[in-house]
């Protein structure tokens, strides 16, 4: 059968997506502590400024520091439209996210989007002045709370995001994120 | 006489590394999309890790992840089958309408045998560890493949002509 043969069968495919990530799997397991251990100091330096800025508005300080997620974004703008994916594995069935701008990224003070996951549902809401969110993302294995979220956001905002949990708690793992790029409105 | 058991991180870490597109593509004939089997292999891999202390070295570490791989790639997969995507073929591949003949008869194939042609065709996995992988003899490995063979070449050629 000369169409079997590893080409043909890779035509037959959807295109490739996603990349290797071996941090990520050590994350997932739980493994690899000691190795990232120096490169957790420059994070949780980061990490530092970042929450404690935001910390006031919305929580203690503790709660932000009681959540292990936190997760970078990067946004994709094209245009005035753009959008990234989130996947979430929660460990409980009810938390919620703000995603905010980095420092020095172009979108106006107060634009967020949050998400909250409940069970199997997974709601987005939240406040934006000169863009909006919404979701497009759907709860896969309910049992396991696993939601992935691809959140379309119109309007301005560019440059890197942070995820941040609301809620303290460890988070079972974070499976990260990664940029998608849909095409301009 | 018990020998090393278990499989190191850095083992895994190779294999991970070296074999990842495989993973994903065989993956992705499972789940239909690139993103899930994407997902689907990281799970795997992160069972992986938490359990390589039960790999015995019985069999080369890779047969012994491919399971998991599968395992992962179904439970991710839609319940509904995946459809063909014929625009998207015809963007991003050179023979579009021989690749969407062979994709839509690949789709008709039970799951086994799709399995099995990918760990063959792609995997490039022997008779035997295809065997292990699925769980079965490598007699039915063959047999497996000579009806997918059979199957594709029937659904192939009844679309020629």
């Amino acid at each position: 059968m000369s169409e079997l043969d590893r080409a043909s069968l890779d035509r037959t495919l959807p295109p490739r997506s996603g990349s290797a990530d071996w941090d990520e799997v050590l994350r997932g397991a739980g493994a690899g502590r000691e190795r990232r251990g120096r490169r957790l100091v420059g994070v949780v330096a980061v990490l530092l400024v970042l929450v404690v800025g935001t910390a006031s508005a919305f929580g203690t300080v503790r709660d932000l520091f009681g959540s292990k997620h936190v997760q970078r974004a990067f946004y994709s703008n094209e245009g005035k439209r753009g959008s990234f994916g989130l996947r979430i594995l929660f460990i409980d069935q009810a938390r919620s996210w703000r995603i905010v701008p980095e420092p020095g990224a172009e979108a106006p003070t107060g634009q967020y989007a949050q998400v909250s996951g409940r069970g199997r549902i997974v709601g987005l809401g939240g406040h934006a002045q000169a863009w909006h969110a919404r979701l497009e993302g759907f709860v896969t294995r309910p049992g396991e709370a696993k939601q992935r979220v691809v959140i379309t956001m119109k309007g301005r905002p560019k440059g890197p995001f942070v995820l941040t949990a609301l809620q303290p708690g460890v988070l079972k793992r974070d499976s990260g994120t990664h940029t998608r790029s849909h095409a301009t409105g | 006489m018990t020998g090393r058991r278990g499989a190191s991180l850095k083992e895994l870490e190779a294999l991970y590394r070296s074999r990842f597109d495989v993973f994903t593509r065989v993956a992705t004939s499972v789940t239909g999309d690139s993103d899930r089997a994407r997902d689907a292999v990281q799970e795997a891999f992160t069972r992986a890790v938490r359990g390589r202390r039960s790999f015995r070295r019985e069999c080369p570490l890779e047969s012994w992840v491919w399971p998991i791989v599968l395992n992962a790639a179904r439970s991710a997969a839609p319940k509904a089958s995946p459809t063909v995507d014929e625009d998207q073929l015809a963007t991003t591949n050179g023979h579009p309408e021989h690749d969407v003949e062979l994709r839509v008869a690949l789709a008709r194939l039970p799951e086994r045998q799709r399995t099995a042609v990918f760990l063959r065709y792609y995997a490039d996995l022997e008779y035997a560890a295809i065997g292990e992988v699925l769980g079965i003899q490598t007699g039915t490995v063959s047999a497996t493949l000579n009806a997918a063979h059979a199957a594709l070449r029937s659904q192939l050629e009844e679309v020629r002509t």
